[in-house]
């Protein structure tokens, strides 16, 4: 099969993605959003190679992936890899991440922990979309978005579902962070948070810190940044919708839990509809 | 009796201050540590007396009393942030006995709480991969990522 190479810049970061020529539109979709091709005479700082089924990653190392879906998933876990460890002045913190009247609210967590199903929930209410990703912190504490389509996991494999299908797309940002939620699913649980400090608010963000101990100076100046004037609320959280629909009452009120800033969530004033399960994938 | 003496050096470390509270990240360690109040304010004071202060030296400097100084400096001490200068001299338990004052007020809170930092792929998930334990494990039908 004859190969391309493809480069491109990604959040600052110069890299290069060699792909057989006939997956070339499908790789160009997986690459991270706001990526820009690059003359290919352009250094980069890594290369990564798509070759047949196994995804060589920017280290050298090799997976054999089972399908071209899978294959692609690899290739773009290997990119948002590099792009995450190394974009210059930004800090990637794993994380859902959505706009309420032009402030964000930050999920931070991994993955399994029902992030991307409440940052669903979120959208259906009206709620921006920002990323189902990352946050993306820079110096002063405010987010940029990562827009990726929603990668929902089901019983038969994974689903993306663009944005746009879900609500609004906000604009280019940055945005201040109103609010970090920490929260996961677990059964038959109410919404009822606690407020945190700004320690645990900083320990929440840097958990996810993608770059933690490579970067940990400009990591720790980020969600320090955050941390001072984000509200915190931790708690378990049980249906996806009912944590939402508390989430901007809570909001909408002006009378947010008690918090060490006070600083309000403000409601989107787009009409909000119904949510049901049954709209998501 | 020898009183032991504590000391405490900010090199190694990259520090934020946020309200009331401090983070300290040990970059020998990759261990990130948020210290309270009273402890933030004993190991600035034990910085800045630069290894020769006891416990009544800390409590005159900062005015925090000595049943709390002794709290904090056992909770720097596990976290390796200062050091004695006598190994094994402060007996926290023995000393706030001994002391008996000033328990109430940091009684049931941690004065130094402690995380290690994530190694990239372990902050790291997406289709396929990464995952991690932060926020707990979700199995149910909400665990969309």
């Amino acid at each position: 099969l004859k190969a391309t190479s493809l480069a491109f810049e990604a959040f600052g970061v110069p890299l290069t993605v060699v792909c057989p020529q006939a997956l070339t539109e499908a790789v160009l979709a997986v690459l991270p959003p706001g990526s820009r091709a690059l003359p290919a005479s352009t250094g980069t700082v890594a290369t990564i190679r798509l070759t047949g089924l196994v995804v060589h990653g920017a280290d050298g190392s090799g997976s054999m992936c089972a399908t071209e879906v899978d294959a692609l998933h690899a290739l773009d876990r290997e990119v948002r890899a590099v792009v995450s460890l190394a974009a210059p002045g930004q800090v990637f913190v794993h994380a859902g991440v959505v706009a309420v009247d032009g402030s964000a609210i930050v999920i931070p967590g991994r993955s399994f922990t029902g992030k991307t199903t409440l940052v669903g929930a979120l959208l259906e209410l009206g709620a921006t979309y920002l990323s189902d990703e990352y946050a993306v912190l820079d110096p002063s504490g405010a987010v940029w978005p990562y827009r990726r389509p929603l990668s929902f996991r089901t019983r038969s494999g994974r689903t993306d579902v663009a944005p746009e299908a879900l609500g609004p797309v906000g604009g280019p940002g940055p945005f201040t962070v109103a609010a970090v939620i920490s929260t996961s699913y677990r059964a038959g649980a109410t919404w009822d948070p606690v407020p945190g400090t700004a320690a645990e608010c900083a320990f929440a963000l840097l958990d996810n810190a993608v770059a933690a101990r490579t970067r940990p100076g400009a990591v720790l100046a980020a969600v320090s940044a955050v941390a001072r004037d984000a509200q915190h609320l931790i708690g378990a959280r049980g249906d996806a919708v009912a944590t939402a629909v508390a989430l901007l009452a809570d909001a909408a009120s002006g009378d947010p839990p008690p918090t060490r800033s006070g600083r309000a969530i403000r409601p989107s004033p787009a009409p909000r509809r119904e949510p049901t399960r049954e709209s998501y994938p | 009796v020898t009183e032991s003496t504590y000391s405490a050096s900010a090199i190694g470390f990259v520090v934020e201050r946020l309200d009331d509270e401090t983070l300290v990240y040990d970059t020998g360690t990759d261990k990130v540590h948020a210290l309270a109040r009273p402890a933030s304010t004993i190991w600035d004071a034990c910085v800045a007396a630069d290894g020769a202060a006891t416990i009544a030296d800390l409590a005159a400097t900062t005015g925090v009393d000595e049943a709390t100084v002794a709290e904090a400096l056992d909770g720097l001490a596990a976290a390796g942030l200062v050091t004695a200068s006598i190994p094994g001299h402060l007996d926290r338990r023995s000393f706030v006995r001994k002391v008996g004052v000033g328990v109430a007020a940091t009684a049931g809170l941690a004065l130094v709480t402690t995380m290690a930092a994530p190694a990239p792929a372990m902050a790291a998930s997406g289709p396929g991969g990464g995952g991690g334990s932060s926020g707990g494990s979700c199995d149910g039908p909400e665990c969309g990522g």
